[in-house]
């Protein structure tokens, strides 16, 4: 903000708005009064409440720093001008050349033009040109940009990262040693089978079920180390009110979005509610170029002026870590946070953040807020997927952070530092749980990811056939995310430690193997349990029946008490009973994770949309999760 | 009972370890040490004395027999299965003793830190510690019971984490209670009561006066009860599905001989106790803990909404009594004991009550005889300092089979737990799980050197009359024979 814009000026400005009948004294009062307690412009300040459209605002702002208005829509930039300046210059200074001839350069400005921004302008362009400034609004200069820089964009969003380090992304499903590990597995095990059966099914049978006592294991001690420390709250109420309004950072809110109409006002409902300076929010609203149905519906919401669209470009693949990767090139925000369309994150969740960032240090990168459902009670897949999520969120990340372990994020409610997101790489697209990924990436990279205690409410899976298409992404996502970490075990270990390697191939790999052996184990359980069989006495010696028996009774019984704890503590009472149905509830997964195991071969950057605004319980305010009377 | 309610009052704070007072690690390992010392000077005099109890000689014979036949899985079967693997470590009288003496040494640390939030000195706390600490029926516990005194030091700790789960509803802790109370399940049947006992205090417990009504909180007093309950019940039916797995009766092992349910389940020799037995034997047990007696008196007038938590482990013994438990007199003993200090009022008022009546206990537990016939023969032998014949005589067959050639002692192992337990080893034992039992039985001269006897066991009906042919009575005592191969000097 320039010197005269924070004195003098702010009183021309209302003045002037209100002279032009734009606004009334009574609403640049409303808005003085704010701009006294957040020290924001009083221009942002004014869109923020909707009193007034950024084209009406810049116009005066036009007239006032004593500029002529330029609509960029009419009056093209040249493209090839554009290009010779950095995009990310352009987007962090806010200009854009629009036309040059050999004496004069015209320069389309967001800001109030500075001699840093013309001598920058002239060591590009030439030190004798006579710079010629016009006023626009940031939207122009954003959409110009994205028209100009459409290829590069794209690239960057889909090929950033493997051209960063192509080891990074999973654009390469499978190493070559890695196939060949398999083919060799593969073929061990068919080779096995045909000469030396029993003693193949038994040693399989043996790693099945020490994996499974392991997995079993690491989640109890990672969820007891969660549950004692429930009430060590990350960030606390007394922190949280000790934050100025006007020492807030700009905050960037990515929510990519897909053939999303139907909730895209509920979306708009849920960003109001959130509790930070509106000025110092950007919410950019990241929507696919071919989804015209809902960006009429954007339109026709008639969102705050601080709400931003961000067209992506058509590209393949078409996947939401794509469209994020577009929304942090435009992202202005010191933080970052992706929400989903549909969710509903506590209002104080950023401020959270802010302070969880503070609190971190400079190598905190991220920090997770726990997500739960705000349909919890619709069907029996809700209640199980609000138990799981209650469960995991609460327990096992709060565990991974007690126990500095890496920590794969959740979908949405990631809280980021922008700058250290760009310089990681951002996600990536090919990943199909891009932000789990991104959490093992932060962590092998020395940075650290943290838990606030802040909740988003999400819409849970009401449909059978969404929830397998979802699950089937995620476990898909989990074996990507596996390949891409296990690529060089040793240089993993040399990087993050034995310790966290562990941790991760006890978490992201341990989650799709054991869901892929969970229905043949449960099919030989029930055969027997049925028949009695004596058919499979060979392949459990004592040993192996005493670690199978510990697997099936405590084992399980284990992790149903561990959901039965967190629905506890979620006040969830009704549905205490509904975690003894856990092993009903891991077979879906099964069944999801061979799916997820055919597209990971057939389809690996197939992204299985999962349908949003189904349940029926949309209209509901957040947090109204308690059970019918 | 601590900080029980009723559905109209809110409980007072519970007396609870003082958390503000922090001690390290290394601190409470000493403290647990020291106080384990007088338990396991006392388990060595016993040990010198040649004392052995029934459970722990039953626990070890099936232990060494397990080992012997290298079928560790009867020893990971074996219930309870905590007392087993310890066994199973070190297969001697001394490591079951050590056990008990350090798990009592910790549950009197806890005692300690409990009655640190009571508002009395230093002096009241250790005479009402000592109440419990020094009287024979803890001492017998721990020593000879390493189950049972476990059990009891689980119960303590769950206890206080129940009362704190309930003050705060801090899942943490209501985890920490249930899952020792699911974990006391693998040391002792009684867990099983234990549990009941925390449910049946659940409505008292969790119900919070300024949350509404007892209706409106239904749903949440419903959850906490399941949360504490789950992992013992989960432990009850995991282990029976095992029993019905591996031997096709889902409760072979609440037949074992050792089991408090070995009457009930075997009622046509052993019937059911009649009410008023019942109610006797319990009253009796109550007349000899005055400091019981006093928490009660001092409940009663400080806080009446609590009375009926002090009384509900008392009527839980009386009933599980009634159906058949051997809940045995120390045991009943110490668990009253161990309810009313960790329930202790946190009022001033009346708390001078409470040290005539320690000192009263003290006394009533030296000065009345002991019911149990198995505590009266230790504190005999501890007082006595000098091992019965007939312990003398099993240490010296004993040793002297210890040494035999493998599977050259023909024996029904299951009815000479004292025997084995002595040896210290089941190798030279020929027994029914041995393939060439039958064949020994029938000519054992060709199969075996010495053959053991007990009344009533598979081979005195056998062998009862008279050695078999080629062998020799080497030695005889109360109700049992050593028979040896005559060509054997």
């Amino acid at each position: 903000m320039s010197a005269d814009e924070a004195t003098a000026p702010k009183q021309r400005l209302g003045e002037r708005l209100i002279a032009q009948g734009y606004i009334t004294q009574s609403d640049l009062d409303r808005a003085l009064e704010l701009q006294a307690r957040t020290k924001e412009r009083l221009g942002s300040i004014l869109m923020s409440l909707n009193l007034i459209k950024r084209y009406q605002l810049y116009q005066v702002l036009a007239e006032l720093w004593g500029y002529p208005f330029i609509n960029l829509l009419e009056a093209k930039a040249d493209p090839e001008l554009v290009r010779r300046f950095h995009a990310e210059i352009l987007v962090r200074e806010r200009f854009l050349p629009v036309r040059l001839d050999a004496t004069s350069v015209e320069i389309a400005s967001a800001e109030q033009p500075s001699d840093d921004l013309t001598a920058l302008i002239r060591a590009t362009l030439g030190a004798e040109l006579d710079v010629r400034y016009f006023v626009t609004t940031e939207w122009d200069i954003d959409r110009t940009l994205s028209e100009v820089f459409r290829e590069e964009l794209v690239s960057r969003a889909t090929f950033g990262l493997y051209y960063r380090n192509p080891r990074e992304s999973a654009f390469t499903v499978m190493t070559r040693w890695q196939f060949f590990a398999l083919i060799g597995a593969l073929a061990l095990l068919l080779f096995g089978l045909f000469f030396a059966t029993v003693p193949t099914l038994v040693t399989l049978n043996l790693l099945i079920n020490v994996g499974f006592s392991i997995s079993i294991l690491f989640k109890f001690v990672t969820a007891m180390a969660g549950a004692y420390s429930e009430n060590v709250e990350a960030v606390t109420a007394a922190e949280v009110a000790a934050l100025k309004d006007d020492e807030l950072p700009l905050y960037t809110i990515l929510v990519p979005v897909y053939r999303e109409a139907n909730i895209v006002s509920l979306l708009m409902q849920n960003m109001r509610d959130i509790d930070y300076p509106a000025g110092r929010l950007e919410i950019l609203l990241l929507m696919e170029e071919d989804d015209h149905e809902t960006l009429d519906a954007a339109r026709a919401s008639h969102p705050p002026e601080t709400v931003t669209f961000v067209i992506i470009p058509d590209g393949l693949p078409r996947t939401k870590p794509r469209a994020c990767n577009v929304g942090l090139f435009f992202a202005k925000g010191e933080y970052l946070v992706i929400f989903d369309a549909e969710d509903r994150p506590e209002p104080d969740q950023l401020k959270k953040a802010v302070v969880a960032f503070n609190k971190g240090g400079e190598k905190m990168i991220c920090v997770q807020a726990a997500l739960n459902y705000f349909n919890v009670y619709e069907n029996w897949l809700t209640r199980m997927f609000t138990l799981e999520y209650s469960y995991w969120f609460d327990y096992i990340l709060t565990g991974l952070q007690r126990l500095n372990l890496p920590i794969p994020l959740g979908g949405t409610s990631n809280h980021f530092r922008t700058d250290a997101l760009r310089r990681l790489g951002g996600w990536d697209p090919f990943n199909v749980t891009e932000d789990a990924d991104l959490g093992i990436r932060a962590s092998a990279e020395g940075y650290t990811v943290g838990v606030i205690n802040s909740t988003t409410y999400e819409e849970a899976n009401n449909h059978r056939g969404n929830w397998v298409r979802q699950r089937s992404r995620w476990i898909k996502g989990y074996m990507q995310t596996v390949l891409v970490h296990l690529r060089n075990p040793i240089g993993m270990v040399r990087s993050i430690g034995i310790k966290n390697t562990l941790g991760f191939i006890m978490l992201i790999a341990g989650t799709p193997i054991t869901f892929l052996c969970t229905l043949p184990l449960w099919g030989l359980y029930l055969v027997w349990l049925i028949t009695r069989t004596h058919l499979f006495d060979p392949l459990f010696p004592p040993a192996i029946l005493y670690l199978g028996l510990f697997n099936l009774l405590i084992g399980n019984s284990v992790m149903i008490y561990l959901n039965m704890l967190a629905v506890f503590k979620r006040r969830y009472y009704g549905l205490i009973g509904y975690a003894v149905l856990n092993p009903v509830y891991w077979l879906l997964h099964s069944v999801a994770s061979y799916k997820a195991l055919w597209q990971l071969f057939t389809k690996p950057f197939f992204w299985e949309k999962t349908l949003h605004g189904i349940s029926n319980q949309l209209a509901h305010p957040p947090g109204s999760t308690a059970p019918p009377a | 009972m601590a900080s029980a309610t009723n559905w109209r009052t809110r409980p007072e704070a519970p007396p609870r370890p003082r958390e503000d007072v922090s001690i390290s690690p290394s601190a409470q390992l000493l403290a647990l040490l020291a106080l384990s010392l007088p338990y396991l000077l006392l388990g060595w005099l016993t040990q010198t004395s040649l004392f052995l109890g029934d459970s722990y000689a039953h626990l070890l014979a099936r232990t060494l027999v397990a080992l012997g036949d290298g079928r560790l899985e009867n020893v990971v079967l074996g219930y309870p299965l905590i007392p087993s693997l310890l066994a199973a470590l070190r297969p001697a009288p001394s490591t079951l003793m050590i056990g008990a003496a350090l798990t009592a040494g910790a549950t009197l640390w806890l005692l300690w830190r409990t009655l640190a939030a009571a508002p009395m000195n230093v002096i009241a706390r250790l005479v009402l510690l000592f109440a419990f600490a020094v009287v024979p029926t803890t001492t017998f516990l721990a020593t000879q019971s390493f189950g049972e005194m476990l059990a009891l030091f689980l119960f303590v700790i769950a206890w206080n984490n129940y009362v704190a789960f309930a003050r705060t509803n801090t899942t943490w802790k209501g985890f920490v209670a249930g899952l020792l109370i699911g974990l006391a399940f693998f040391v002792n049947l009684y867990a099983l009561v234990y549990g009941l006992i925390l449910i049946l205090f659940a409505p008292f417990y969790l119900y919070d006066r300024r949350a509404g009504s007892f209706r409106q909180q239904r749903a949440r007093i419903l959850t906490g009860t399941v949360v504490i309950a789950f992992p013992a019940l989960a432990s009850f039916l995991a282990w029976t599905y095992l029993s019905w797995l591996f031997t096709g009766d889902p409760f072979s092992y609440v037949r074992d001989v050792i089991s408090p349910l070995s009457a009930f389940a075997d009622s046509a020799s052993a019937p059911l106790l009649g009410w008023s037995a019942v109610l006797n034997a319990s009253l009796s047990d109550v007349l000899r803990l005055p400091l019981y007696l006093a928490v009660g008196i001092v409940t009663i007038v400080c806080a009446p909404h609590r009375f009926l938590t002090l009384l509900m482990p008392l009527l839980v013994i009386v009933v599980t009594r009634a159906l058949g438990w051997a809940y045995t007199e120390p045991f009943a003993l110490a668990t009253l004991t161990v309810v009313a200090l960790v329930g202790l009022p946190l009022h001033k008022r009346l708390a001078w009550l409470l040290i005539p009546a320690a000192l009263l206990q003290i006394a009533f537990a030296y000065g009345l005889a002991d019911r149990s016939t198995e505590q009266t023969d230790w504190r005999n032998v501890l007082f006595t300092d000098a091992p019965t014949l007939q312990a003398q005589t099993e240490a010296q067959i004993a040793a002297r089979l210890a040494v035999a050639p493998p599977h050259s002692v023909l024996i029904d192992s299951s009815a000479n737990d004292r025997l084995i337990a002595r040896m210290g080893t089941a190798l030279p034992l020929m027994d029914a799980d041995n393939a060439a039992y039958e064949l020994a039985t029938s000519a054992p001269a060709q199969y075996v050197d010495f053959i053991v006897i007990i009344d009533g066991d598979q081979l005195a009906q056998r062998f009862d009359l008279a050695p078999p042919q080629g062998f020799i009575l080497d030695t005889s005592w109360s109700g049992g024979r050593l028979y040896r191969r005559a060509d054997l000097s």
